[in-house]
Order: structure tokens, then sequence, then C-alpha cells
């Protein structure tokens, strides 16, 4: 336990995803609670095992003798039931004052955004806005942003541990949470719930900035997207276009995630890579080589239509 | 202490091993029924409509008659084990005849009244109906296997001395069945009960 | 045993309790001691087995973006480690000593259904073979132990991975409930005359409390199987909620099995260490109905915490809270027994030895997976680390902690009993080091890990997070460990035939398992001992009087194959059982139920039908012949 609360006063900054650095009321919540039990624990276990290295204090015996009687009821009964007893009503009151930190928002706010899960990746939907982008969520810093999270196979987990508890999207249930960040910053979530194959590679990221910017990104999510030309073309006559949409154009799958803006995006395929030319050319000729088992196939693209098709991409901002 | 250490010979005081074996193995039956009925109330609950729009309401009158049936015989099964732990062999068999033979005619009435709500609303079309029939088809099974026993027992003294081994068998055998029926009453009540 | 009338009498014994060694009494054998020690043996390398899948995965997270295992064969590893050391390991390896041991420590001479027993390991070791069968076929189980719907239904996961899961483990728990049903009805009724339940020696109340929780719990699991089968093979619907199904159902029916699973698995091994602390602290326990009393009552708030696994899935605050308070509540027996552990080692005399060095380790080491455990009840803090490494942290100390070591303790404490020899202490001690400091090299991290938001069942992840340095602890820690478990291995294999003789009770113990010859006679007790304390085995001249009582021809039972049956509160005599000997049957009808389960699998739905008729003639076959005939 000790080496425990070392460890972790050693972790440094950077750590886009650890509990350990709460940025919103919920987790700041979380986190007291965290030290609370951290020193309670340490207390038990400092405890007992000192109880334990005081048995190898003792008068040795041997395997010869045996002294029957001897009491030592009341002392185990008083510090294994009576003490620990107050310990954990102590500890019950607690836990039911906090509930609200993290309790599920009822209503709405001014800010909704649903979140689908979906084998391996997130679809993100403003309500109140005509925005639909993927594996990147944008919020104005400060502002409580209500999040339902659902899913469209599977079970997932909403997470991102910086900002708020966990949530499970599961079928015929909407769940929400809210989400709020104290400062502005990229903060790292990550699916919790076991998926299937990809589910190590299913990460996004909560995108905090001030509310103008928030603004202007907002605006510029909703525009559709400028003609492309060559690239264009070939993203429908490849077939791209059955799985993915990209607005102002004849694409419109469901499948994949929407790529309208995928170009203004930090991360492709739910932040397994980073989102670069080479990069993106890479995981278009082969995806399954970049990610294994996500559902977009290869399709043979190579040579001119391939650097065509990503200019193309880089095009969408 | 005074010496305890004379056995007492031949003189069955307790019940029978098998019988404490048989009242464990019906604790996880009844935890295995209960915990289906408990699936049948939570999906039920969670349902807008029980049983789904389109589905008919379960039957009440026949499946009701027949587990009276079932219950009933309890009775010549309580003579069979009454007869064979007075070593009264000819009351055994009859007692196990009679178990048989009712148990037969209630499997065929139930294997009707399955075949006609399949026809009507089959296991794979709702939860609703997988779990009318799950819990009728566990049901069911528990008295096949009990008449298939009842026969087995009942072939085993036919020619045989009705030794302890032979009645221990047929009391645990006992305490099986008066088990099933009463999850009979209690699978019939759960099924039955959207119509009531 | 001077006289020729106690030698007689031993002599007659020998020969209607001995089996001729040979296939045939390795095929038919129903004698607790050769069944526990097959228990033993075999979920022993079950463990190696999980143990290697797991030393696969810590080489795959010892790095960021290795490529050693891909996501397909990686949560082909974790799902059958977990589901191999939880059922496969832990619960049968406990059954071993408690087959080994149930009936020795109350005097009597063999099970209540010996058959049974031997029925139940064959089902066991047919149920392991099938499970394990599924790797070579390529199909292994890959949606974790809890298996969680929708992933496991068709649409997701459609080869045979979950029917193996489902059919497996539906096969097993025959061999569980058969084992633990015998185990409840040996204590209750085959008690040594005198034994009253408050002697009960409480590493048989801590097979009890497991029993029942088995008996009690399993259904739950059974029925989700039972359910999800049907939904995979006919289309039944349970789980799916377009149908009127609900994925939740699933955690649910799993978990009300699932927790009282850990106590199933924790309770004996707390059994074993009340064992072993009295021996080794020179007194008795203290507070023994207190002890006892703490071992049912987990038993039974066991089965009132479940939803505490389940904090994540938004169910209403108020149904949270309620099972919360009952995880709270639940330390209360788990602190008497710690304490009356600690107050026996503090007001006893200590002898150090390595089954008593495992002990200390496994205190110090459970508190810290039960203090993890409790912060889980605090709800918010669950929902941010649950799915995490710390959930990781936390089970593997409560399990390998709480129970593995336990279960090594017992191995070098009862090693003496069943071979006749001593282990090598020097090597038994440097084992202990290793394994002691690798396991918490291996665990400890995992809480960091999960502190910083690595989330469990991962088959990778990226560099950066923070992870890199305690994942590779953890590795080097998993290595480690597995040098102390080489030892121990090695320890027993060399002194199985070179160690120190033992004599019948080398460590002056008090149960009466001590009071017989090691390894113990065919027929257990020569003269069934007579009890007068919850100690047995201390008292000396109660032993000398069953020594005294051989010699009258008294409590010998050797007009036939016979053992004591008392009324289940007192302990007093009822009447004399006579218990089967030798039988083939129960390998018959395990095999005839190998071969359903695998046409089941196969979807051979007439030949299963068929099966099944066979099954109840081998049933029948075994009935046919009476004990004694
Ligand atoms: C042997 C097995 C075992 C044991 C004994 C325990 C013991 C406990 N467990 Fe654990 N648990 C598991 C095996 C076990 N667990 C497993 C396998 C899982 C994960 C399954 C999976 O997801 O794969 C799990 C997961 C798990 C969860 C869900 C976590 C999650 O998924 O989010 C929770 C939540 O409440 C929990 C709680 C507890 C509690 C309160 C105890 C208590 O019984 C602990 C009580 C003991 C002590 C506290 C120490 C001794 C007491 C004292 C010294 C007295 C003084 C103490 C205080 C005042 C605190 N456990
Ligand atoms: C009793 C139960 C038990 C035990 C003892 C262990 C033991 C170990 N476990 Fe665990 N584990 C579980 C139960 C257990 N486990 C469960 C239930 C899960 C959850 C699964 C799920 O999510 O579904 C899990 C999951 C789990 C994970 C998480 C996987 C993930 O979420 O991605 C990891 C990762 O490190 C791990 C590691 C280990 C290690 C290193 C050991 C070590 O302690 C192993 C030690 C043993 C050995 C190292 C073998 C040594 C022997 C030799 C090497 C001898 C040589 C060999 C021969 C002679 C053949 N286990
Ligand atoms: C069968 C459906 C399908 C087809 C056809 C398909 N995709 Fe995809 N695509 C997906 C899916 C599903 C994902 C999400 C993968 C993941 O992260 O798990 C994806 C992800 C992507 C991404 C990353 C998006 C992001 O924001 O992370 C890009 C870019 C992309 N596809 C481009 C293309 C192009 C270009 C084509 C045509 C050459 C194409 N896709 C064809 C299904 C498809
Ligand atoms: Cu989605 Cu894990
Ligand atoms: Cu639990």
């Amino acid at each position: 336990m000790g080496l425990l609360a070392g460890a972790v006063v050693l972790a440094g900054c950077g750590e886009e995803q650890s509990t350990l650095l709460p940025e919103s009321d919920a987790t700041h919540s979380i986190d007291a609670m965290w030290w609370v039990l951290l020193i309670g624990s340490t207390i038990v276990v400092a405890v007992v095992t000192l109880l334990v290295l005081a048995t190898l204090l003792r008068r040795r015996g041997s395997l010869d003798e045996v002294e029957r009687g001897g009491g030592g009821t009341t002392f185990a009964l008083v510090s294994g039931a009576a003490i620990p007893a107050v310990v954990l009503v102590a500890l019950f009151a607690y836990v039911l004052s906090s509930l609200d930190a993290t309790a599920q928002p009822k209503g709405r706010r001014d800010l909704n955004i649903e979140v689908i899960g979906k084998q391996w990746w997130w679809e993100v939907r403003y309500l109140d806005h005509d925005i639909v982008t993927a594996n990147e969520i944008h919020i104005p810093v400060g502002v409580p942003v209500r999040v339902v999270a659902g899913t469209a196979d599977v079970i997932h987990s909403f997470w991102v541990p910086r900002l708020n508890r966990k949530i499970d999207m599961i079928p015929g249930r909407r769940n929400a949470i809210l989400l709020q960040a104290d400062r502005k910053g990229a903060y790292r979530g990550q699916c919790a719930e076991f998926c299937g194959l990809q589910h190590a590679n299913m990460a996004f990221y909560v995108i905090a900035e001030p509310a103008q910017r928030w603004q202007r990104w907002a605006a510029r999510e909703r525009r559709p997207a400028a003609a492309g030309g060559r690239g264009e073309r070939v993203f429908a006559s490849a077939g791209c276009s059955g799985c993915h949409t990209i607005q102002g154009t004849a694409a419109d799958g469901r499948v994949g995630p929407d790529l309208t803006h995928v170009a203004s995006r930090r991360t492709l395929a739910a932040a397994t890579i980073a989102n670069d030319r080479r990069r993106l050319a890479e995981f278009i000729r082969d995806p399954q080589h970049v990610k294994p088992g996500n559902k977009m196939p290869a399709l043979g693209l190579q040579g001119r239509r391939l650097d065509a098709l990503v200019d193309y991409l880089e095009s969408l901002r | 202490m005074s010496e305890p250490l004379a056995v007492p010979v031949a003189l069955q005081r307790g019940r029978p091993l098998a019988w404490w074996g048989m009242l464990l193995v019906l604790a996880t039956e009844g935890a295995l029924f209960g915990t289906m009925i408990a699936s049948y109330f939570y999906l039920r609950f969670r349902a807008p409509e029980w049983p789904p729009r389109g589905t008919p309401e379960p039957r009440v009158l026949e499946p009701t008659l027949l587990t009276l049936l079932l219950v009933a015989t309890s009775l010549p099964m309580a003579v069979a084990v009454w007869g064979a732990r007075r070593q009264l062999a000819a009351r055994a068999r009859a007692g196990l005849v009679a178990t048989a033979v009712l148990g037969a005619v209630y499997l065929a009435g139930v294997a009707w009244l399955l075949r006609d709500e399949w026809d009507r609303s089959p296991a794979t079309k709702e939860a609703y109906d997988s779990l009318f029939f799950t819990l009728q088809g566990a049901h069911a099974a528990h008295v096949l296997l009990g008449v298939l026993v009842d026969l087995y027992l009942l072939a085993s003294i036919a020619h045989r001395p009705l030794t302890q081994y032979r009645v221990n068998g047929i009391w645990a055998m006992g305490l099986y069945w008066h088990f099933v029926n009463a999850l009979a009453v209690l699978v019939l009540l759960t099924t039955i009960s959207p119509a009531l | 045993m001077a006289t020729t009338v106690g030698r007689e009498e031993v002599e007659r014994l020998e020969e209607t309790w001995h089996e001729a060694p040979g296939l045939k009494t390795f095929l038919t054998t129903v004698d607790h001691k050769k069944i526990g020690t097959r228990y033993l043996v075999t979920s022993f390398a079950f463990f190696l087995a999980a143990g290697v899948e797991a030393l696969a995965m810590r080489t795959q997270l010892a790095r960021p973006e290795a490529g050693a295992i891909g996501p397909d064969l990686y949560n082909k590893l974790f799902s059958m480690h977990g589901i191999t050391m939880i059922f496969l390991f832990v619960t049968p390896m406990l059954n071993g000593f408690g087959n080994y041991l149930v009936p020795l420590q109350i005097g009597s001479r063999d099970m209540a259904f010996p058959r049974l027993n031997a029925f139940s390991y064959w089902v066991f070791l047919g149920s392991g073979l099938f499970l394990y069968s599924s790797l070579l076929v390529g199909y292994a189980p890959n949606d974790g132990w809890f298996n969680y719907t929708p992933l496991s239904e068709k649409a997701y996961t459609e080869g045979l991975n979950i029917d193996y899961y489902n059919l497996g483990l539906l096969f097993l728990t025959i061999s569980s409930t058969a084992g633990a049903i015998n185990f409840i009805v040996t204590i209750f009724k085959l008690r040594a005359p005198g034994m009253s339940l408050n002697r009960i020696p409480l590493f048989c109340w801590g097979i009890l409390a497991q029993s029942f929780s088995l008996v009690l719990a399993l259904p739950a699991l059974s029925a989700a199987n039972i359910f999800l089968e049907l939904e995979r093979r006919f289309g039944f619907h349970f789980f799916d909620r377009p149908r009127g199904g609900d994925p939740l159902l699933w955690q649910h029916l799993f978990w009300i099995f699932g927790h009282p699973d850990v106590y199933i698995i924790f309770l004996p091994a707390v059994g074993i260490v009340s064992a072993i602390v009295p021996v080794f602290s020179r007194r008795p326990i203290v507070g023994y109905p207190w002890m006892a009393l703490a071992t049912m009552t987990t038993a039974f708030i066991g089965f009132g915490v479940w939803v505490h696994h389940m904090f994540a899935t938004g169910l209403p605050q108020i149904t949270m809270t309620f099972y919360a308070a009952a995880s709270l509540i639940i330390v209360i027996p788990s602190g008497v027994q710690i304490f009356g552990w600690l107050a026996t080692m503090l007001t006893g005399r200590p002898v150090i030895r390595s089954p008593f060095l495992y002990v200390l380790g496994f205190i110090v080491v459970f508190v810290v997976g039960g203090v993890t455990g409790v912060m889980f009840a605090a709800i918010p803090f669950d929902q941010q680390v649950t799915d995490t490494f710390f959930v990781v942290a936390h089970f593997h100390y409560v399990l390998f902690g709480g129970a593995v070591f336990p279960i090594f303790a017992a191995i070098h404490f009862w090693f003496p009993k069943v071979t006749g020899r001593m282990l090598d202490e020097r090597l038994a001690q440097v084992s202990f080091w290793f394994f002691f400091v690798g396991f918490n090299l291996t665990f400890f991290p995992m809480h960091v890990l999960g502190l910083y938001g690595m989330p469990r069942r991962v088959y990778t992840y990226q560099p950066g997070l923070g992870w890199d340095f305690y994942n590779l602890l953890a590795t080097i820690g998993a290595f480690t460990l597995a040098l102390g478990i080489l030892g121990t291995i090695v320890n027993v294999v060399r002194s199985r035939t070179r160690g120190e003789i033992a004599g019948d009770d080398p460590w002056g113990a008090n149960t009466l398992e001590w009071s017989t010859s090691s390894p113990p006679p065919d027929f257990n007790f020569a003269s069934i001992p007579v009890v007068r304390s919850a100690d047995p085995n201390w008292d000396f001249e109660d032993r000398v009087e069953d020594g005294l009582r051989l010699e009258r021809r008294e409590l010998t039972l050797s007009e036939g194959h016979e053992t004591i049956g008392s009324s289940w509160l007192d302990g007093d005599i009822e009447e004399v059982h006579e218990s089967p000997s030798e039988s083939p049957w129960p390998l018959v009808l395990a095999a005839c139920l190998a071969v359903l389960f695998a046409l089941l699998l196969t979807g051979h739905w007439v030949m299963a039908a068929i099966a099944c008729g066979v099954c109840l003639l081998a049933w029948a076959g075994w009935h046919l012949k009476e004990p004694g005939e």
C-alpha cells in the first residue's frame, strides 16, 4: 500500500488517461474518495502486517508440546467485528453522500450529445446541432455536457477517466453521463467493456476548448464537404460510399464513420493511429494490417487512384 | 461419557443416506427452477405487454386439469413408499404401477398441449414463448425421468426381495416425485399467470 | 497393536478393503484417498496449463504494441485462463483436499456415496478435456469467463467457441453438484461417534459452506448456459432486446452464481488456514464457534451482493446502495476470521515451517485484496476503476492470495500424510520467497495500471500512457512466480520417493487424520475413533483408548465393507453402513455423458437423444447390483 502511494505520487503528468489527474467535479470527488480509501486501507493492511510480524517475535514453541485453553476471543471479536463495523458504517455514510457527484443526469442540458458504440469505433451525434462525427468529441470548457450512451451492437463502455466515471452502453437501454472539463485539453477515453477483437483499439479523444473556439468548430462541422474532383469519384467508384457518409456528396453509407471532416480529426480508426497522410494511405490500403479484425475491408486501391483518394480525404477539413 | 461403543445391529433409526442425497438434489433442482421462474418475471416486468402483442394468451383450463392429475399421483407414490418401508411388496408395486401409468398419461397430455401451443406461437417467436416452452419442457423432462426411474424400481423389485437398498431407492424416489409435483404447480401458476 | 486380537482385526480389515493394484482397480476404485489424489494431480495440471496461458499473456503485455500474440489468440488465452483457473483448478483442487481429508478428519472410512465420488472425478476429467479440446480445433471460448451477451450470441461469435463454453460448464456442473452433495451428506451423517456439530474440524466447515453454496448457486449458471445455448442453437430469445429479451438478464444470472462462486473458492481455503494456524501456534484456534459461524455467514451473505459487479450498467441508485451495503457487511465475518487467526498466533508459541510461511503470506496478501474489495463497495470509485487492471489486481490478490497461497500451504502441510514422506524444508522455504515476491511483483503494479486507466482484456496498448513500466514489472514478476512454483513441483516430485520418512504425525497436529498411519491404510482407521473435543488428536488418552478398543474388537466393523452412520447434530452412532466397493459404472456413465455432450456440441440431436437413453441404461446398470452383493 505504501508502495502504491509512492508510485501514485511519482506519476508524472502527461498521462492522458489517468484517473489520478481529475479535471471535473465528478472526478475530483472520486479522486478525493480514492485518497480516503487508500489511507484507510493502508492502516488496515499495516495493522494486520504488524501483527503478523509480531507473531514472529514471540518465543518459539515446539512441535512436541501444545497448550490447551487460552483466551483471545474478545480480542478477535472486537478488532475483527466491532471496530470494522464502526468503520464500515462511516464509510457507507460517506459513499451515500458522494453518489450525486457521479449520478446520471436527468433531463436535457445546454449541450446534448449522443455517443453510439460500434465494433470498434464511436459515432458522435450532437443532438442540438446538425453534427455527426466520430472518435472525437469537442466540448466547450467548463460546460456540463450530457452524453447519452448507446450501442449499435454489443455492450461497450464509455469512459473518459479524467472527466467522469464510466457508463456501459447496453442494447435497449439509454444511459447518460455528464462530461465536463475544468481546463482545456485533450482527454483520452477508451472502451472499458470487452467487445471483441478490437476492444483494445477502441479509444477516442475529448477535446475541451474555450467556448469561442468550440463555436467555430461547430460551425465548420455543420458545413458539407466541398467538391473534390477525381478523389471524390474514386471514393464513389471504389465502394467507399457504401459504408461512409460525406455530407454534400452522394456518399451516404452508415456502416463506418462519417468522413465529412475526417482530415480535421487528430487520429484515425478510433485513436489507433495518428491522422497523417502516410498513415491514412496505409490504413486505406490495408486496414486489416493496421487494426486486425476491424470491419473495413481492403479494397485493393493502389498507386494514383489511392493518391487521389487520399488527396481528397486530406481536403476534408 | 458413557460407552457408546456397542454397535446397534441393523437398526435403522435415521433416514437413509439416499434420502438425504435426494433432498440435496432437489435443493439444487429447486434453485434451477427458481432461477428460471425469476427470469420469467424479470423479462415480464421489463416488457411493455405480456404476452407481447400478437401472441395469444396461454390456455388455462387444460394445463390446470393436467397438473391436478399429476399432483394426484403423489397419492399412489406415497402408498408405494409406505408399503416399501413396511415390507409390503405388493402395495409398493401397485403404488409404483399406478404412478407410472398416471404419469405417462400426464406426459401424453402435456405433449399434445405443447404441440398445440407451438402451432399457435412457437418458442422461437419472442422471449415470452421461449420462457414458456423452456419452463414447460424442463418440467416435462423431470416427469419423464421420474416415470423411467419409477419403472426401473418396479423392475428391480419384480422378481427380487424388497431389500433395504431397494426400499431406500423407493423412499428417495418418492421424495423426488412429490417435489416434481410441487414444481408442476409453480410452473403452472407462472405460465398461466398472464391469463389470470 | 501388539496383541494378536488387534492384529487379526487389522488383517481382516486389510482383506476386505484391499484393492489389488492394477489397471482394473485404477478404473474402478472408489477409495476417497485415491480419488482425492487424482483430483489434486489433475487440477494441478490444469493450473500449469492456465499458468502457461498467463505467461503468454504477460509476454505479450510486457511491451506496448508488442506483436507476439494477436487479438484472436489473446482473447482465447484470457478466457481459457480465467475459466481454467476458476473451474478446473481452484475449485477441484480444493475438492481434492476435501475428498482426501474429510473422511479422515471426521473418522469415517469413505464418503457417503463412494461410487458417486468416483463418478464426480471422471466427469470433472471429461469436462476438462472437453473444454480443452476446443483449443485443438481452434474454437476455444473467447468472450471471457463471464461471457457477456450479446457478444456471446451467434450474431457476434459465430463459431463453436461459446457452445464449448456453455456445454463444457454444464457438463462440469454435474461433477461439482454431485461432489457437493456427497460432501454435505458425508459431513452430516458419517461422523465419528462423539463428533457433535461443534467439534467438526474447521476445514470441514469450509467444505460444507462451499458445498451448500455450490448446490444453490450453480443452478443460476446452468440456467444461463441453457438459455444461451437454446438461443444460439434453436433461435430462442432470452437476451436479445428486439425480441423481448435483455442482455442484463445474463449478467444477473451469471453473477448470482459468480459472486457466491468466489466464496465457494475462498471458504475451503479459509478452512485450510484454520487447520494450519493452530498446529503451528501450538494451541487450539481462538473462538472456534465464531470461526465456524463466520464461514457459514460469509457463504450466506455471499448470495446477496452480486450486483456489485454491475455498478456501471446504469442500475437505479437505490439498487446499487443496497448491494454496496451488503458488500460492506460481508467484511465482518472475514474480519473475525483474520483476527481469530492473529489472536491464535499471538497467544500461541509459533513454530515456523513452510506450511505456516504460506499461511502468513496468505494473511498479508489476502487483506490487501480484501481492502480493495471494500473500495469497490464505494460505488463511484468502483464505477471509475471497474473493468480496469485495478479489478484484475483485486481478484488475483483474493483468488491467488486467498486460495492459491492456502493451497500451497496445504500441499506442504498434508504431503507427509499422503505420501508418508517429508518435503525438503530448505527448498520449500526458498520456493516460498520466490512465490511471495513474484506474486506481489506481478499483481501489485496492476493496481497502478488500473488507476492509470488501463482497461482489462486488451491485447495491446499504446506507449506514452504511463503503462509500460508497470506492465514490464508485472511480467517479470510472473516469471519469478513461475520459478517459485517450479521449485515446489521439483520438491514434490523429488520428495515423493526420496524425502525423509514422516511418521504418523510429523507436526503434532490436532485432527484425526494424524492419528492414523501415513499414508493411511485403505480402511483409514482400524477402530473408528471416539471424539470428545474439537482437537481430538490432542486428546492423547482418547487416542490410546482407540488402540485399546481395537484389542476389544470394538467399533472395528470388520464384518464387511462398513462404516459408521451417525446423527447429524450430536454425532451419536445410528447405524452401520455397508459402503460400496469398486465399480466400473461411474466411469461408464461418465463416458456416456462425454459422448452425449460431444453429440450436443456437434448438433447431432437424434444421436444425442439416443445417448440420453444410453446414459439412463448405464445408470440402471450402476444400481442393478446392491453394495455388498
Ligand atoms: C476468492 C475470491 C474473492 C474474494 C474472497 C473476494 C472478496 C471480496 N470482494 Fe471480490 N472479486 C473476486 C473474487 C473475490 N472477491 C473476483 C474473481 C472478482 C472479479 C470478477 C471479474 O470481474 O472477472 C471480484 C470483483 C469484486 C467486485 C466488482 C468489481 C468490479 O468489477 O467493478 C467487488 C465490488 O464490490 C468486490 C468486492 C469484494 C469484497 C467486498 C470482498 C470481501 O469479502 C473482502 C473482505 C475481506 C477483508 C476486507 C479483509 C479482512 C478484514 C479485515 C482485516 C477487517 C478490517 C477491514 C476493514 C475495516 C475494511 N469484488
Ligand atoms: C485462481 C485463479 C487465478 C490464478 C491463480 C491466476 C494466476 C495468474 N493470472 Fe489470472 N485471471 C483469473 C484467475 C486467476 N489467475 C481470472 C478469473 C481472470 C479473468 C479472465 C477474464 O477476464 O475473463 C484472470 C485474468 C488475468 C489477466 C488479465 C487479462 C486481461 O484482462 O487482459 C492477467 C494478466 O496479466 C492474468 C495473469 C495471471 C498470472 C501471471 C498468473 C500467475 O499467477 C500464474 C502462475 C502460474 C504459472 C506461471 C505456471 C507456472 C508453472 C510453470 C511455468 C512450470 C513449468 C511448466 C510445465 C512443467 C508444463 N490473469
Ligand atoms: C464494409 C464497409 C466499409 C467500406 C467499404 C469502407 N470502409 Fe472505411 N471504415 C469502415 C469502418 C467500419 C470503419 C471504422 C473502423 C474502426 O475504427 O474500427 C472505417 C474507418 C475508415 C476511416 C477512419 C475514420 C476515422 O475517423 O477514424 C477512413 C478514413 C476510411 N474508413 C476510409 C475509407 C475509404 C477511403 C474507403 C474506400 C476505399 C472505405 N473506407 C471503405 C467501413 C468501411
Ligand atoms: Cu467497445 Cu470494448
Ligand atoms: Cu462479487
